[in-house]
């Protein structure tokens, strides 16, 4: 069950270029939580912003009850949330959402992250990484090296990291999904995870299609309950022969690659 | 709650242990929030508003932030009548809490229909007619901004139905105090006011309306003065009618607001998004007040900044 709760914040600094780690003491979130839900957290007590905004877990200490989020400022929420100190409380919603699928026979493991996608992706490499016969690949994007945030803890935690930005600036220059491993099929076990911008999680579904796997992506949707209640944060999936309407918050933010229908 | 009998109040003949009620909309089918609050604590719950046939609602992207405000454009997503009846409400009605069945429809007979498959519900309180959503192409608000049209769904669903009615009202409405006085006549139980404010919001950078649907409806603090003064000119014109207030409430003082301007109960809505337990906040403070100022039952409050004035 999700909990409203004010939790202590332990740390909260910049670690590149507008991009922050915050650190705090959750024991009742990080007992429950599963890699790829969030939280909602309030970042004013003032009316403007108005709406919580969510976030990743993007880490837990489950024996401390510690929860990371890694977050980039974005606009007026993130800027307040960046100017937070430590012995502060963060007013936070969660866990919240349906998480990556855990449930898996040892094989391959890839998790592809874009920018602040990556977020999401940490807590699953992790868990899987505490498995035995997982082998676990990170696909990392950034739009530049100055950008290129994390990539030595999924390295650490067990992840033959590749790396890819924009501009050439570290790794491979283009998409990262243009790295993929191709032909993978009948290598055994081969799994597909994905967070990032909406064009890099397409590609990765037309890539999962191509290779006749079903993979997992979590989609970034404008929310604001963050329960179920609203319906605002909608987006389109199939279902059977047509198509419904599913909310990012209660049966996302992780929807698999053949059910999202991409728009536009 | 300590000491509800401070707070309890009659309304169109349904007995609520306070004022305070979920907006509907904001609150799912109820079960969404039970996490974070128990529910029997509040005065009624107003469920997500119901149409015949199961509508799949607007474009994404539905909603926007604007400064102290939400635009939304949901478009009465729902399940439609018949599913609310088999799954929903029995699993609702177990929540020990009164529920108010918000009710839309494209057509007067639609509005009927819905109503006659409502009747005798296990659960149900209320119904409140919504007769003023800005999110549907068709009837809603059309039905809501002309006094006759508005009277007529009254009419239809006060047939069809033995539960008390809600008529909500529209800030859309060219004139709010004539819808509300032809509802009055047309035999409406209490009435609910505001509904969201249409408005619009437009990204700069893309150069294209934020809202999948291009327009939306506002809510939050930043329509509460609005809805305030709807409320205290409709107290004043509609006095045999009890009033619900509503618009931008997140906390005491604002709920008293609206009770002071002649609602005798209010609905929260987006104040839920911010903090999932406002109500309960604001239950509290409303009995603090009640306390401190030495008022037997809130119901003493009601309209008391006119009929002072
Ligand atoms: C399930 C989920 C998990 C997320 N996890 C993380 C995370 O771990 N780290 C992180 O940095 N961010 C994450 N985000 C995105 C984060 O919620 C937004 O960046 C944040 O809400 C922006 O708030 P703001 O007030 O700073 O910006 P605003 O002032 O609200 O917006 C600034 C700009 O960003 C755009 N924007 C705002 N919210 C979103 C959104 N949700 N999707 C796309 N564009 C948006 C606005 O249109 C505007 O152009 C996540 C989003 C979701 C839905
Ligand atoms: C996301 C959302 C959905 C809503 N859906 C409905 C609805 O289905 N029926 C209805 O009568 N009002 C609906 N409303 C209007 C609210 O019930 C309420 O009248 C309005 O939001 C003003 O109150 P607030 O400022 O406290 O939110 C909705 C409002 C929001 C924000
Ligand atoms: S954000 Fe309200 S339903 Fe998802």
């Amino acid at each position: 069950m999700p909990v409203l709760i004010k939790a202590p914040v332990l740390l909260n600094e910049q670690v590149g270029p507008g991009i922050f780690l915050m650190k705090v003491h959750a024991p009742a979130v990080t007992a429950e939580c599963k890699p790829g839900q969030f939280v909602h957290v309030r970042t004013t007590s003032e009316r403007d912003p108005l709406l919580r905004r969510p976030f990743s877990i993007y880490r837990k200490e489950k024996d401390a009850g510690n929860l990371q989020l890694l977050y980039e400022i974005r606009g007026k929420g993130t800027s307040l949330m960046a100017g937070i100190r430590a012995g502060e409380n963060l007013d936070l919603m969660g866990p919240l959402g349906r998480g990556w699928n855990l449930d898996r026979k040892p094989g391959t493991v890839i998790v592809i992250g874009g920018g602040m996608g990556t977020a999401s992706l940490l807590a699953l490499v992790e868990e899987f990484c505490s498995r035995k016969g997982f082998k676990i690949r990170a696909f990392l994007g950034f739009r530049e090296k100055k950008l290129v945030i994390g990539a030595e803890i999924f390295a650490r935690a067990g992840a033959e990291v590749t790396i890819a930005t924009d501009d050439g600036s570290c790794g491979y220059r283009g998409p990262i999904t243009d790295l993929l491993p191709r032909s993978v099929r009948g290598t055994g076990p081969f799994y597909i995870y994905a967070c990032g911008p909406q064009a890099m999680l397409r590609r990765v579904a037309e890539f999962c299609e191509l290779e006749g796997i079903v993979g997992e992506v979590s989609l970034d949707h404008r929310m604001a309950c963050g329960t179920g209640a609203c319906l605002g944060c909608s987006c389109r999936v199939k279902k059977k022969d047509s198509w419904t309407y599913s909310r990012t918050c209660v049966e996302g933010p992780v929807f698999t690659t053949s059910e999202v229908l991409w728009d536009g | 709650m300590a000491n509800c009998s401070r707070l309890g109040v009659m309304l169109a003949g349904i007995k609520l242990k306070n004022p305070v009620i979920a907006a509907s909309g904001t609150y799912g089918f109820g079960e969404e929030y039970a996490p974070f609050l128990d529910l029997k604590c509040l005065g009624a719950i107003t469920l997500k508003g119901v149409t015949l046939a199961p509508r799949k609602g607007n474009k994404p992207p539905r909603i926007v932030e604007t400064p102290a405000g939400l635009l939304n454009s949901i478009g009465l997503e729902n399940p439609g009548v018949e599913e609310v009846t088999r799954a929903i409400l029995p699993r609702a009605a177990k929540l020990n809490v009164p529920l108010i069945v918000n009710i839309a429809g494209e057509t007067v007979e639609e509005y009927a229909e819905v109503a006659a498959r409502l009747e005798g519900k296990f659960g149900v309180a209320a119904l409140e007619v919504n007769i003023s959503c800005p999110n549907v192409e068709k009837g809603c608000l059309s039905f809501g901004s002309d006094p006759k049209a508005a009277s007529e769904v009254i009419l239809a669903v006060k047939e069809n139905t033995s539960f008390p009615v809600i008529t909500k009202l529209s800030p859309n409405a060219g004139n709010i105090v004539s819808v509300a006085m032809s509802v009055a006549e047309a035999g409406t139980d209490a009435i609910s006011l505001i509904n969201t404010v249409k408005g619009m919001s437009i990204n700069v950078r893309k150069r294209c309306p934020e809202l999948g649907n291009i327009t939306g409806g506002l809510s939050g603090p930043a329509i509460k003065p609005i809805a305030v003064c709807m409320t205290w000119e409709v107290a004043r014109e509609v006095k045999n009618v009890p009033l619900i207030g509503m618009g931008g409430i997140m906390c005491a003082e604002d709920a008293l607001e609206f009770i002071l301007a002649g609602a005798s109960a209010v609905e929260v809505g987006t104040g839920n998004f911010v903090n999932p337990r406002v109500t309960l906040e604001i239950i509290e403070g409303l009995e603090n007040y009640c306390m401190e100022q030495g008022v037997k039952n809130i119901t003493e409050l009601v309209g008391a900044a006119w009929k002072e004035g």
